[in-house]
């Protein structure tokens, strides 16, 4: 299981960039970030909601109310313009944290 | 014999029991539960075996409380934002005092010339300080140091300005357009060097503890 810090951190990124591919909403990201983890990148559900919250209140995301294909009612978020640039910056700086800690493993076993 | 209908609207009572007042992270949270429930029904469990896992999921509500207190507040990329905005509307309304300022002394064209390039000047040196500045600038992370700097910043420019309106200008005998254009570009430094210690500040607050070029 991954710890509960990075799991946090994580968060905003995965939510960003999973709304670059469309709108969603808060059910479907909780699923789709299980799915592509396999199940090792796990949220308190609920808590998914502050987040999207404050993303939307800092101007990253919008969200509107409309109905599913059952008629169920649903919040869908979608990415805004600042939201696009907040995740280039996020996949900038976790490509640079990942590039340090992949040449340092490859030391390793050099 | 279990009532699910009667176990949620239980739930959306605990809920609010635990401080999640407003009306729309409470819906979409119902939303969520109803959401899990269909989909555990849909692997076969029962009702309430449905209901107790997609409670345990959602978490409980004084957690959730906490976090969704914390959407109301400023972050630090606000607060740039915010001071954006207002060092641009400052900087606006003073090339536009100036530039009113300059018509109504009947400037001749080198005067015109001179009072436009400060003008200039001022807002390149703003425009850098803003957003080249950060990556540049070293972090203090001190805070006896961020306050020295603020204050130094902030009286540097004052002082600079009094020393120009008492010392410096009294030396010289100027023309209504030559004293226009002078105070021009004595306002330079003074924007300037409290522009300059305040972005030191900001850079500081939002980077405590690393200095990873973003």
């Amino acid at each position: 299981m991954i710890r509960k810090e990075l799991v946090a951190a994580s968060a905003e990124p995965l939510i960003l960039s999973l709304l670059a591919k469309g709108e969603s909403y808060g059910y479907a990201i909780i699923q789709e970030v299980k799915a592509r983890s396999d199940g090792k990148l796990n949220w308190t559900d609920g808590m998914l909601y502050p987040v999207l919250h404050r993303m939307e209140h800092r101007g990253l995301i919008k969200a509107r109310w409309g109905e599913s294909e059952t008629g169920r009612k649903r919040k869908y978020y979608s990415l805004k313009k600042d939201g696009k640039t907040a995740m280039a910056k996020h996949h900038e700086q976790w490509s640079l944290v990942h590039s340090v800690l992949a040449g340092l493993k490859k030391e390793q076993y050099v | 014999m279990f009532d699910l209908e009667k176990s949620i609207a239980d739930w959306r009572k605990q809920m609010l029991a635990a401080g999640i007042k407003t009306p729309v992270p409470l819906e979409e949270l119902e939303i969520h539960l109803r959401e899990e429930i269909e989909q555990q029904m849909k692997f076969g469990l029962s009702a309430q075996t449905a209901f107790s896992i997609a409670v345990e999921k959602i978490g409980q509500g004084n957690m959730l409380k906490t976090e969704f207190k914390k959407v109301g507040g400023l972050d630090k990329a606000q607060r740039r934002k915010a001071a954006g905005y207002f060092y641009s509307a400052i900087l606006g309304f003073y090339t536009l005092a100036t530039t009113c300022a300059m018509f109504k002394c009947n400037l001749s064209t080198n005067e015109w010339l001179s009072g436009l390039a400060a003008q200039t000047i001022l807002l390149c040196v703003a425009y850098f300080v803003w957003h080249m500045a950060p990556t540049w600038f070293l972090v203090i992370t001190s805070r006896r140091v961020q306050s020295a700097v603020g204050l130094i910043g902030g009286i540097s420019g004052a002082i600079w300005f009094l020393v120009f309106a008492n010392f410096v200008l009294p030396c010289f005998d100027f023309t209504t357009g030559q004293l226009m254009v002078a105070i021009l570009w004595a306002m330079v430094p003074t924007l300037a060097l409290p522009t300059t210690a305040f972005l030191l500040l900001d850079k500081s607050e939002s980077q405590p503890s690393t200095t990873t070029n973003s």
